[in-house]
């Protein structure tokens, strides 16, 4: 049993009772926020090691408040959505959520991404750094310079990075990359790895419509790689 | 219109009466006037009969004057000299001053004939137009516009053959002249035909160049300008009322479609909350052997109360259903509020606890025609609310008092009052107030209802709000007289 601390943040009271029961039940300790102004004096007086988030809520929205602790904090945030549809998920993830469930879930699959979410994959491989004309990542301290200015990636962003890097050269496919970043459980999610994908290209790609270090495999996943001097890269997808 | 047989002999007769008592005059009164001071009498007695009864008439009458002149002014006296040229210029004046004067004023008369039938026919075109753009739809338009015809123009029937409807629309039985048969096949040629001698007059229908229908007339004919007029008013007619219907229908359902996907965004949230509490619990009992018994015991609360939410939750959406479609039976009879009031309080007594209620109504209330059992299910929503969203120690304060036709009854709170936007929002299906859905178990489906049903019963509710001074709920229920005045 971990003794993890949860942020539970749901304007209905039922839903964060229920939360509250079953995440003690599971070890966890629970601290809770009924809006999304809440949640972020909470983070700052209580450091939860995780969020649950609901995207719904009056005021200041999930996806608000998301974008919101993302501007200073890399805790891991799932979110809790109603609507099943790629759209919301990709917005949430977006937002710079790490993972979401869709209501009403069960028990086991929230408990998995939970488990799946504070999984901080221990570097067990030590990797050497990368160093490029433009691009410095040292895996040891966790820092990614992209032209000397420092870069900040979430635990998921930087994890993606690590495994593409760790198979520079090779085409990595989607269910290897999702298992080996989110856990066993995961395989099928590829909007996941479109949005951090995405994201990363934006943070590390000088010019991120037109990528030169993550390139896409078409029907089989991304390929990291040294840019090769004067040869134009694949098109994003 | 043609003068009668009588009416013409008894013209010629005066013609000739007139031509008499000149005579008569001049060879009596004033037997020493000169031949031509009678000639000049003659001649303008003529013009003016020729002006006034026309050539016939005239001519004849100038005829009769020159011989009198001949015989009784000329000399030699009392006799008819045919050879003298005297006679023959009188005779030739008289002619042309008759026939000149009676064409002039005949065509004069036409002339002022045909503008007057023109005006009368513009005037009746207007009217028609104005009665056809009277009709908002379709079916109605269709339904009025022979009788229109039959009025405005007096025709003596009318029948209308629309090629998409395949239906013909008449004003009275089917007659041999006016047959569907014939309709259509005036529509095929795509000609108007007038029957002249049978007064039977049809007229295809054009919207822009394409032939939508025949129009057939009987009873009498009318001029071929109006009647392709009125084909023409017809096409625009229809092609109004058309835009007009289908402007209608859109409308609906650009509004409708909004309602539904507010309602269903509404519905799903409002319905996927406790199932997700519910889902949840049963989840975390099933597969979680940790679980004390206090845990187990918490979880099973929750799902009693859960299925509780959305079993109220079901039987509000199912009463709202039936008060929007207009099914709910309200047994309206006259009552004093004073009845709605007290049973409403009976059934608030155990939730408003300790909390002051004050209640006044105003003297001399007539009474309302109420359901006395909707009516309380409705003032019970807003003590309830007054009661949930005010802090416990602050009064709640019923009123009632005669504005109009209507009782208004009203309920204040002195809570945290309701801002603006949320005011809006707030009668809303599925809608729970921002600051009090953290704590306030609901369905947000009270005040729809308690709305919906003033509304059944005729009158209105709406609501008042200050920040921080307190909210006030208000109702309209109709009196007993204002029915009776206005049944």
């Amino acid at each position: 049993m971990t003794s993890a601390k949860v942020l539970i943040v749901d304007d209905e009271p039922q839903i964060r009772r229920v939360l509250r029961t079953t995440l003690a039940s599971h070890g966890y300790t629970v601290v809770e926020a009924r809006s999304g102004d809440e949640a972020l004096e909470e983070i700052r007086h209580e450091r939860p090691d995780l969020i649950l988030l609901d995207v719904n809520m009056p005021g200041r929205s999930g996806l608000e408040t998301c974008s919101e602790i993302r501007t200073a904090s890399d805790v891991p945030i799932i979110m809790l959505t109603v609507r099943n549809s790629e759209r919301d998920k990709v917005q949430a993830l977006d937002a710079g959520a790490d993972d979401y469930v869709v209501k009403p879930f069960g028990v086991e699959e929230l408990m998995a991404r939970i488990r799946a979410a504070l999984r901080r994959v221990a570097p067990a491989e030590s990797i050497p750094p990368f160093l490029s004309a433009d691009l410095k990542i040292d895996f040891e301290k966790r820092t990614v310079l992209v032209k000397g200015q420092p870069v900040r990636l979430t635990p998921k962003e930087f994890e993606l990075l690590r495994q593409l890097v760790a198979n520079q050269g090779k085409a990595m496919a989607h269910r290897r990359l999702l298992q080996a970043v989110w856990g066993p459980d995961y395989g099928e999610e590829t909007e996941y790895l479109r949005v951090f994908i995405n994201q990363l290209r934006k943070k590390i790609e000088p010019d991120p419509r037109n990528p030169r270090y993550i390139t896409t495999e078409p029907w089989i996943g991304y390929r990291f790689e040294r840019p090769h001097s004067g040869k134009s890269a694949n098109k994003s997808d | 219109m043609r003068p009668s047989i009588l009416n013409r002999i008894l013209h010629f007769a005066v013609a000739f009466a007139i031509v008499f008592a000149i005579t008569l005059f001049y060879r009596r009164v004033l037997p020493s006037v000169n031949a031509t001071t009678v000639a000049l009498t003659f001649l303008l007695s003529i013009l003016a009969v020729s002006t006034i009864w026309g050539m016939a008439v005239s001519v004849a009458m100038s005829v009769v004057a020159t011989f009198a002149f001949d015989f009784f002014f000329l000399p030699p006296m009392g006799k008819i000299t045919i050879a003298d040229p005297q006679n023959w210029i009188a005779l030739i004046a008289f002619l042309v001053v008759a026939v000149l004067a009676s064409r002039l004023s005949t065509s004069a008369r036409q002339q002022a004939a045909d503008a007057s039938a023109r005006e009368r026919d513009i005037e009746r075109l207007y009217r028609f137009s104005q009665g056809l753009l009277e009709s908002g739809n379709v079916m109605e338009l269709l339904n009025r516009i022979h009788a229109q015809i039959v009025d405005t123009f007096e025709v003596g029937a009318a029948a209308l053959f629309l090629a998409d409807k395949q239906k013909v629309y008449r004003s009275g039985p089917v007659t041999p002249q006016l047959d569907t048969e014939s309709l259509k096949a005036i529509m095929v040629r795509a000609e108007p035909v007038f029957d002249v001698p049978n007064g039977i007059c049809f007229l295809p229908v054009r919207m822009g160049v394409r032939v939508i229908g025949t129009l057939g007339t009987s009873g009498s004919i009318l001029p071929r300008q109006t009647v392709e007029a009125i084909g023409t008013l017809i096409a625009i007619a229809m092609e109004h009322a058309r835009a007009v219907e289908q402007l209608g229908q859109t409308e609906a359902a650009r509004q409708g479609e909004q309602l539904r996907t507010a309602l269903l965004d509404a519905v799903t949230h409002a319905l996927r909350t406790p199932l997700t509490s519910i889902k949840a619990s049963v989840t975390n009992l099933l597969s979680n052997p940790g679980l004390v018994e206090s845990q187990k015991h918490e979880l099973l609360t929750i799902i009693n109360e859960e299925t509780d939410r959305l079993n109220r939750l079901v039987g509000e959406a199912g009463e709202m259903a039936r008060l929007d479609a207009g099914e709910v039976e309200l047994r309206l009879e006259p009552h004093p509020i004073e009845d709605v009031i007290s049973a409403s309080l009976a059934h608030c007594h155990t939730s408003l606890g300790n909390r002051v209620v004050n209640v006044h109504v105003a003297g001399n209330l007539p009474m309302v025609r109420v359901d006395v059992a909707r009516a309380r299910e409705a003032l019970v929503q807003l003590i309830e609310n007054a009661n949930q969203y005010s802090p416990p120690d602050r009064p709640i304060t019923i009123t009632a008092e005669l504005n109009g036709n209507f009782v208004v009854t009203s309920v204040a709170d002195r809570g945290s009052g309701i801002d603006d936007p949320e005011q809006a929002l707030i009668f809303e299906k599925f809608y729970r107030g921002k600051d009090q859905r953290y704590s306030v178990q609901g369905t947000g489906m009270g005040l729809p209802i308690a709305k919906a049903i003033v509304e059944a019963h005729g009158g209105a509710m709406s609501l008042t709000s200050q920040h921080d001074r307190g909210s006030v709920f208000s109702f309209t229920l109709p009196i007993e007289r204002a029915r009776a005045t206005h049944p």
